[in-house]
C-alpha cells in the first residue's frame, strides 16, 4: 500500500453554538477568545438554572462547564442536562486543571462526554469538539439504522405471520440476539386435515440469518396446504436453501406431520436439539427423537436424507420442541442452562397439563438479567382435538 | 482461543489445531490456515479438535467452507479428536455424514506425548 490516505479535517462546523457556564472572569475570557477564533458562537452564563433554560430555547452544539465554577455543583449539573436531554447527543464537555480529578470523576459518573484540562487552546478545544461530533454523528447513524431494521423486521413477521395458522394451544416462547431473529417457527395446515410444523435455526444470528426464513415459509407453507408430503417439501426447501445461502451457512429444523386423528407423527430431525414428547397424565418423556440427519442448505445426495420417521400419540401427549439457543443460554455465573434444567423442570411438574409456563419460567429465572446470546425458540405443543380444529383463524397483525 | 497451522514438508499434509471457542470469532484464522497454503491440489487438512472447548454452528460453517475448498482441490478433510462436547455438536448436525471423524489421534507428534 503506496498511497497514503488524504488526512480527515478535524473541525467544528462554522455555525454551532457553544454554551459557556462558568463564574470565572478569567475562563470566560479566555474560551470567548478561542470560540471566536475557531468562528463559532458562545452564550455565556454562571448560572446553573439559566444554563438549562439556554438549553431548551436554542440549538446548542456543544456544553463547556467549569468545574471551579461558583453558585452551582458541577456534577449536579451534568446530571439535570443529562436528564434534560434524554434523546439529544449534545456533548458536555467539563473544563478542569489537574488537579481536580475526584469532581470529575463525579461528572464522569453523571454522563460528561469528555474534560479539558487548562491551558484551554483553541487547537485542544477545536480538537476535543470535533471528535465529540463525529461520535454524535455516528450515533445518529446507529440510532437510524436501528429504526430501519425495526421496520424491516415488522414486514417480515407479518410477511412470515401470513404463512402460518396460529393456534391457541400452542405454547411459543421467543426472544432475540438482535432485532432479527435467525429462528423460524411455523404451522400450517395440511390438505388432509393434518398439521404441518416446522421449527427452524439459520446459522449465526441477525439479518444475514433472517433473510432466508421468508423462501422457506413460502415452500413450506403453499407446498403443505397444497397437500405435498414431507419429504417431499424437505427436499425443496434443501434445493431452495442450497442456491441462496453461501457455503457456510445452513438451517437446522425439524418438522412435525401431527395426523389429524391425533394417533400418529411423522417426524424429521435435521441439526436440532432432541424433540421431547411428554406424556399426558403421568408427565413423563415417552421419546426423545434424535437429529439423525445432517441440517438443510448442503448439498449432499445422502441415502435416506428425507425419511421421516413414524411414532404412535397419545391424546394429550405433548411436543417439546427448541432451538441449541435455549440450552446454550449462559446466567450471570457462566453457566449454561442445559439438557439437565429441562428434564428437571419435567420430573418436578409432572403433573400439570401443559409444561411450557413452568419452562418459561424455569428459563427466566435462571437466565436473570443476563441476556442469551443466540436466538432462542421454545414451542410446546399438545395434542389436543382443538389443535385439529379446522377453523384455522390466521394470526392478526399488531 | 486460537488457530495454529503446520504443513508437512512434502506440503502434502495441513495439520490445524482450534483450542479453546471454536466460534465466528476465528473464521478469518481459520481461513487464513488453509487458503495461503502453496500447492494445494491432493491435500488432506487434519482438524485437531481436541483442544476446542466449545464449537458454534458458525463453525460447523468454516468446516464446510473447508470441505469445498478441498475438495475444489481432491483434497480431504479429516476432523481428529473431538472432545466430547464438540463430538456431541458434530453429532447433533450429523457431520459424520460429510465428513471422516478420527477418535483416535494419528499426529505422530501427538503420540510422543
Amino acid at each position: 500500500m503506496s498511497a497514503i490516505s488524504p488526512i480527515r479535517k478535524l473541525e467544528i462546523k462554522k455555525d454551532c453554538k457553544i454554551l459557556l457556564v462558568s463564574s470565572s472572569d478569567e475562563v470566560i475570557l479566555n474560551i470567548e477568545k478561542t470560540v471566536k477564533q475557531l468562528g463559532a458562537s458562545i452564550i455565556v452564563t454562571n448560572d446553573g438554572d439559566k444554563s438549562l433554560d439556554c438549553l431548551k430555547n436554542e440549538r446548542i452544539s456543544y456544553v463547556l462547564i467549569d468545574i471551579n465554577s461558583e453558585g452551582f455543583s458541577c456534577d449536579r449539573l451534568v446530571k439535570s442536562m443529562r436528564d434534560y436531554m434524554v434523546d439529544r447527543n449534545v456533548p458536555i464537555i467539563i473544563l478542569a486543571s489537574a488537579d481536580d480529578e475526584e469532581k470529575l470523576s463525579q461528572c464522569v459518573y453523571y454522563g460528561c462526554d469528555d474534560f479539558l484540562f487548562e491551558p484551554f487552546t483553541s487547537i485542544s478545544l477545536n480538537a476535543r469538539m470535533a471528535s465529540l461530533s463525529q461520535i454524535s454523528e455516528l450515533k445518529i447513524l446507529y440510532k437510524d439504522s436501528i429504526n430501519e431494521q425495526l421496520v424491516a423486521n415488522r414486514v417480515l413477521k407479518n410477511a412470515l405471520e401470513e404463512r402460518s395458522v396460529s393456534l391457541e394451544d400452542i405454547g411459543l416462547f421467543k426472544t432475540s440476539a438482535s432485532v432479527f431473529s435467525g429462528d423460524l417457527f411455523l404451522t400450517v395446515r395440511h390438505k388432509d386435515g393434518s398439521l404441518n410444523v416446522l421449527l427452524a435455526d439459520f446459522t449465526g444470528h441477525g439479518l444475514s440469518a433472517a433473510i432466508g426464513a421468508l423462501p422457506v415459509a413460502d415452500i413450506f407453507s403453499v407446498m403443505t396446504e397444497k397437500g405435498f408430503e414431507l419429504d417431499y417439501i424437505l427436499e425443496n426447501i434443501n434445493s431452495k436453501l442450497y442456491t441462496l445461502l453461501p457455503t457456510s451457512m445452513f438451517m437446522a429444523c425439524c418438522v412435525l406431520n401431527i395426523s389429524n386423528d391425533l394417533k400418529s407423527v411423522k417426524v424429521w430431525n435435521g441439526g436440532l436439539p432432541d424433540i421431547y414428547v411428554r406424556s399426558y397424565g403421568t408427565g413423563h418423556v415417552k421419546y426423545k427423537i434424535k437429529s439423525s440427519h445432517i441440517p438443510l442448505g448442503i448439498d449432499e445426495a445422502i441415502k435416506n436424507r428425507f425419511e421421516l420417521e413414524v411414532v404412535s400419540l397419545s391424546p394429550g401427549d405433548e411436543f417439546i420442541l427448541y432451538t441449541d439457543g435455549l440450552t446454550e443460554a449462559m446466567n450471570k455465573d457462566n453457566i449454561m442452562f442445559g439438557c439437565n434444567n429441562i428434564n428437571q423442570c419435567l420430573q418436578t411438574f409432572n403433573n400439570d397439563l401443559s409444561i411450557f409456563k413452568n419452562l418459561v419460567e424455569t428459563f427466566n429465572e435462571f437466565c436473570g438479567d443476563t441476556l442469551p446470546d443466540d436466538d432462542v425458540t421454545l414451542a410446546c405443543i399438545p395434542c389436543t382435538l382443538s389443535l385439529m380444529d379446522s377453523s384455522d383463524i390466521k394470526t392478526s397483525r399488531t | 482461543m486460537s488457530v495454529s497451522q503446520e504443513v508437512s514438508t512434502d506440503g502434502k499434509k495441513v495439520s490445524i489445531n482450534i483450542s479453546g471457542r471454536f466460534d465466528y470469532k476465528v473464521s478469518q484464522d481459520f481461513r487464513d490456515s488453509y487458503r495461503h497454503v502453496p500447492g494445494q491440489d491432493g491435500v488432506s487438512y487434519h482438524i485437531d479438535l481436541s483442544d476446542a472447548s466449545y464449537m458454534d454452528s458458525s463453525a460447523l460453517g468454516m468446516l464446510l467452507l473447508l470441505r469445498e475448498h478441498a475438495k475444489c482441490h481432491e483434497g480431504a478433510v479429516f476432523l481428529e479428536c473431538p472432545s466430547k462436547q464438540i463430538d456431541s455438536i458434530l453429532k447433533v448436525a450429523n457431520f459424520e455424514q460429510l465428513f471422516t471423524i478420527n477418535y483416535i489421534n494419528t499426529f505422530p507428534d501427538e503420540i510422543a506425548k
